[in-house]
């Protein structure tokens, strides 16, 4: 009557604490024995589509390393990750947004970087890097941190068959906007993309640097619009189902969806509006703490070369920040792929970092529940 | 005042049946629409599996099982599945048999007893953003390895748990522990109690537990996205497809999971009964 007296449940104490330790030990093992990991495996986060069909296959050859990519998010997601404690050693190499990313991970000073100072002999192609990209390469006390390795932009996307596309109108960012197509737009849920579209449609030379009175109004501005869209979408499956399906005529969308669109054969195209399309890259960084930080320089180096840079486009939409991802492709393929921003006969706009972005958030939070 | 102008003239019972009629009408309609708007989207997602259309939607271009080969053949999607089925029987093992050993805890009293329960309970109540911001922060400092069987087995067990207690709580609460009395007082030892008496007695309970663990598991994913490392479970993968591809394969993913709730679920159906004959 032992446990009976206590008022227990009829499990003594050493056989609770038995099958504890069991337990215990059954769910640690696998930790005490570590991850499964290859020694020349390269943990990498990035966008997944610059990592599809044959470019995995390239990357990996030429860096003799086996690529883990963990799913990628967004850029936000990429300096949560590397900040978080513990970041700097979680991963070999990251690829974020090159603008967004450049603040919190160089730090206020020399010293405080999260990542390595990139090794120049091992990524013999960072001369290849486009002059219209090299401000994009970020060194600090003559070393090395970021390389630019792939870019895109973001247009309104539409479907030829209902809009025309041989007009002033569509060659803008009007058609996101005005009624003319009311009822089948559909809008990006991203805060600085919307604002800083809205922002050139407004005629703001420098979308960018709103704030106060000048970015309430744009926000007034899309809230008074918002009657005429048809959604807002998220992912880039619920953005390329809206179009392929006919539910809206035009969206914002960056690059990709429309590459996707096209592959499969949909009548749908982008502009190449008046006030510019919104231009970014996307940075190749080693978190100081990296493993493989010679693997991950050869992967750098890689992206850069020809058989990357040359396939990039065609497999995902995004460009190639490398001179030798334009030889080999036609003058029509060039401007239909966007390469004319790099020679000035497409007019862009870089899609800067606001400075005042958790205001923009803010108004944008506000654009969506009005 | 005349007999004939006092005699009240019968209830009109007939007329009460059209009334009758018409609530019985709205209840069958209402039930109908209810029924409707909760399946109508799921027989639609198993129409939009097998449309040979490379969208997500109507109309309807024809009958395909590309979608199914395509997802039962890509090393990536099956590999994610397998990693989820493993990944929630193991969490669902861990948290129904924590939330048992937990349920026989609270059966007793001790001191802050409410509070504990309360912080046992405290995982329900955080939302996935924030758990999952917490999570990659405390591995971070505790510097443990990213993975499957590391930290998103932690971080499901610790999803799972709050529910496992609160599905087999209940059962443990309401046994006659006067059965367990009467064992010991003929001799039986603690664990003999335990596996005679009480194991035979909560085992539906543990199974239906098991089975509600292994689900929640099985669809988890804001909090398994930061801290899983390279690897992935079924949802985070379909999370990478989604935000950077047209995946017309998705409603066949759906399907495959919904066989694999519904199965889950049958399963359990099919145990409890056997153990209450």
């Amino acid at each position: 009557m032992r446990n009976a007296k206590h008022g227990t449940s009829g499990i003594g104490r050493r056989d609770f604490l038995k099958a504890g330790a069991a337990a215990g030990i059954a769910a640690g093992l696998p930790w005490l024995a570590g991850p499964a990991r290859a020694a020349a495996s390269i943990d990498v986060v990035m966008v997944n589509a610059a990592i599809g069909g044959p470019l995995r296959a390239v990357l990996e050859t030429a860096s003799g390393g086996k690529i883990n990519d963990a799913p990628w998010q967004s850029t936000t997601d990429v300096v949560s990750r590397l900040t978080a404690p513990g970041g700097t050693g979680r991963y070999d190499l990251l690829i974020a947004g090159s603008d967004f990313v450049r603040k919190p991970i160089m730090g206020p000073k020399p010293g405080s970087e999260l990542v390595a100072p990139l090794d120049p002999k091992a990524i013999a192609n960072l001369s290849k890097v486009s002059e219209a990209f090299k401000g994009d390469i970020i060194e600090r006390d003559g070393k090395v941190f970021m390389v630019p390795v792939f870019w895109g932009f973001d247009s309104v996307l539409y479907n030829t068959e209902a809009v025309p596309e041989n007009d002033a109108f569509t060659q803008s960012w009007a058609p996101l906007f005005e009624d003319k197509y009311a009822g089948r737009i559909a809008w990006y849920d991203a805060a600085h993309q919307m604002i800083m579209a809205a922002g050139l449609h407004l005629g703001h030379a420098k979308p960018e640097t709103l704030d106060g009175k000048d970015l309430d109004e744009v926000v007034k501005f899309l809230i008074a619009r918002k009657k005429n869209i048809r959604t807002i979408w998220s992912t880039f499956a619920q953005g390329t189902n809206l179009l392929a399906t006919g539910e809206v005529v035009c969206l914002y969308g960056p690059i990709p969806v429309r590459a996707e669109l096209q592959k499969k054969g949909f009548k749908v195209t982008n502009a190449w509006p008046k006030e510019g399309v919104l231009s970014f890259s996307h940075a190749a960084f080693v978190p100081k703490d990296s493993k493989n930080a010679a693997a991950s320089s050869a992967v750098i180096n890689a992206m850069l070369g020809k058989d990357y840079a040359g396939q990039v486009t065609k497999v995902s939409g995004y460009l190639s920040t490398s001179t030798e991802g334009t030889l080999d492709i036609s003058a029509e393929e060039r401007k239909r792929f966007g390469y004319g921003v790099l020679d000035g006969s497409t007019k862009h706009h870089g899609l800067s970092f606001p400075p005042a972005i958790a205001r923009w958030i803010e108004g944008w939070s506000r654009v969506k529940s009005a | 005042m005349s007999a004939a102008a006092l005699a009240v003239p019968a209830p009109a019972a007939p007329r009460r049946l059209p009334a009758e009629q018409l609530r019985r009408l709205a209840l069958y309609a209402y039930a109908g629409a209810f029924f409707v708007f909760l399946y109508a989207p799921i027989m639609l997602l198993v129409v939009l599996s097998v449309n040979d259309s490379e969208v997500i939607g109507l109309p309807f271009r024809g009958v395909t099982g590309r979608w199914y080969e395509y997802v039962l053949t890509t090393p990536e999607l099956r590999d994610a599945l397998l990693n989820s089925f493993a990944l929630g029987f193991a969490s669902a093992a861990i948290a129904t048999a924590l939330a048992l050993m937990m349920a026989m805890g609270f059966r007793r009293d001790f001191p802050l007893k409410g509070l504990l329960m309360k912080i046992v309970l405290l995982p329900i109540l955080i939302p996935g953003i924030v758990g999952s911001a917490v999570f990659l922060v405390f591995f971070g400092y505790l510097g443990v390895p990213f993975g499957l069987w590391t930290t998103a087995l932690m971080v499901h067990v610790t999803w799972a748990l709050p529910f496992a207690f609160l599905t087999i709580f209940p059962r443990l609460h309401g046994f006659d522990r006067g059965l367990e009395e009467a064992a010991m007082d003929l001799g039986a030892p603690p664990m003999m109690v335990f596996r005679r008496i009480l194991l035979p007695i909560v085992r539906p309970g543990i199974v239906a537990t098991f089975l509600f663990a292994f689900t929640l598991s099985f669809d988890e994913f804001i909090r398994t996205f930061l801290v899983i490392g390279t690897q992935r479970t079924i949802p985070v993968h379909l999370w990478t497809l989604i935000i950077d591809q047209m995946a017309p394969f998705l409603p066949a993913v759906g399907v495959v999971i919904m066989v694999v709730s519904v199965g889950v679920s049958l399963a359990g159906f099919a145990l409890t009964p056997r153990e209450r004959s």
